[in-house]
């Protein structure tokens, strides 16, 4: 994870570089939401802290709250899928009952406005079906008074342990 | 993090045993002068004696070799310490590549740890097996003002490693490398999307620069955003994102 954030940011900056009209603010927002979160990581490991650096770690979870709502659709559960598959079914189903014009070009027009009203009623569902509501996002929000209450975060980082632990399984 | 656990029991009030006191005034007290730390230049290679050779080696031409060495030495170095400006003398002068250099960089928030970064410049020669190597280096283009986040800093390819030996005068071994610059786009300033500063290769760009081995800050790590323009990762340890923002 250490080395994935070294470099995720200049990879995806390099990988969302030219956006199309349509993907400029959901490119920016990705790329804001990353950059908060490997900000607010970077920050949290260093091994002494003040009021200033807790200050900024603060305001980059802010940032990455107010921002990861472009990543919603990524943390669509089996639950909310199958939400999505009903709705889509319903609203075929209604299309159907309804009769359609003759000539193609009004076809095609009707065609592309269900198109675009299922996909936004999709996104609408996922949207609000999805959330971050998991424990280690809300611990990194405890963070900022762990830090002035028990000390710098890297003391406790459980990897100088593991680390020895391989050693000692070598060792026999 | 020990001495930390150690001061926060102190503040406590934790009776600590008195020899366990004694020690720790006994070392905390003495100060110890500072470890003059030096770049070091490593991995010399046999097939080159001279600054003929080195030009064959490295796929450089002569002419330019001894351009930018006269260039370096007119504008570096004191008058009597000048290299020749005869390009027959020059080209007979001892030369010794190398294709690492060490560069200790002080660790983050530490005064006595340092890191020490391997900058490699493997040439035309493959590294362990793969491609050829050399690295990306970061190198004192100018004052702290200069070039917005980089603090007077541009991010630089490394094209040789060698030692320079003027016989001629004061028998004074120069350490410098030939470095392809890159220059900053924006001033320097990152962009205000993804916060990256891009740098890239001028279009009057000279083929390489040559530059003493001290203003080599350490190594810089760059992403390619297309031909001739990458990306500084300031993210890539906690002393860039420290330095370049």
């Amino acid at each position: 994870m250490r080395n994935l954030e070294r470099c995720i940011l200049g990879v995806l900056a390099v990988a969302l570089h030219q956006p199309q009209s349509s993907q400029v603010i959901p490119f920016k927002h990705a790329l804001g939401c990353v950059r908060a979160l490997v900000n607010f990581s970077i920050m949290a490991q260093y091994r002494s802290q003040t009021s200033d650096t807790i200050a900024y770690m603060e305001h980059y979870l802010d940032q990455f709250r107010r921002m990861k709502g472009i990543f919603l659709e990524f943390r669509v559960t089996k639950s909310t899928l199958a939400k999505v598959d009903e709705q889509r079914r319903e609203i075929r189903h209604q299309r159907t009952q309804t009769s359609h014009p003759e000539a193609p070009c009004k076809r095609r027009r009707i065609r592309d406005d269900d198109r675009k009203e299922e996909h936004k009623r999709r996104m609408d569902l996922i949207n609000s079906e999805s959330h971050f509501n998991f424990i280690k996002i809300d611990l990194v929000s405890h963070f900022s008074d762990h830090i002035p209450q028990f000390g710098n975060i890297p003391m406790y980082s459980t990897e100088f342990g593991e680390l020895t632990d391989k050693e000692q399984i070598k060792d026999g | 993090m020990w001495l930390l656990n150690v001061e926060s029991l102190r503040r406590r009030g934790a009776h600590l045993p008195g020899d366990v006191l004694q020690h720790l005034e006994s070392t905390t007290s003495a100060v110890t002068a500072p470890v003059v730390r030096r770049r070091i230049l490593k991995g010399g290679r046999d097939d080159v004696s001279n600054v003929l050779d080195l030009s064959k080696v490295s796929g450089v031409s002569l002419e330019s070799i001894c351009r930018e060495l006269i260039r370096h030495s007119q504008h570096k170095l004191p008058t009597e310490r000048q290299l020749p400006e005869d390009h027959a003398i020059l080209q007979s002068l001892p030369v010794g590549l190398l294709t690492q250099l060490e560069r200790p960089v002080v660790a983050f928030q530490e005064s006595d740890i340092y890191d020490i970064q391997r900058a490699r410049c493997a040439g035309a020669l493959h590294f362990r097996n793969q491609g050829s190597r050399n690295d990306w280096i970061w190198v004192q283009g100018g004052s702290e003002e200069m070039y917005g986040a980089l603090r007077g800093r541009l991010p630089a390819k490394l094209v040789a490693l060698f030692k320079i030996r003027d016989y001629t005068g004061e028998d004074a071994l120069r350490r410098v490398a030939a470095v392809w610059i890159l220059s900053a786009v924006n001033s320097g300033f990152p962009s205000d999307i993804h916060g990256l500063v891009t740098v890239q290769i001028r279009e009057d760009a000279q083929e390489y620069t040559i530059v003493d081995v001290d203003p080599i800050h350490g190594l810089a790590h760059l992403i390619p955003e297309g031909e001739r323009r990458w990306l500084v990762n300031s993210w890539i340890d906690l002393r860039m994102f420290n330095e370049v923002y």
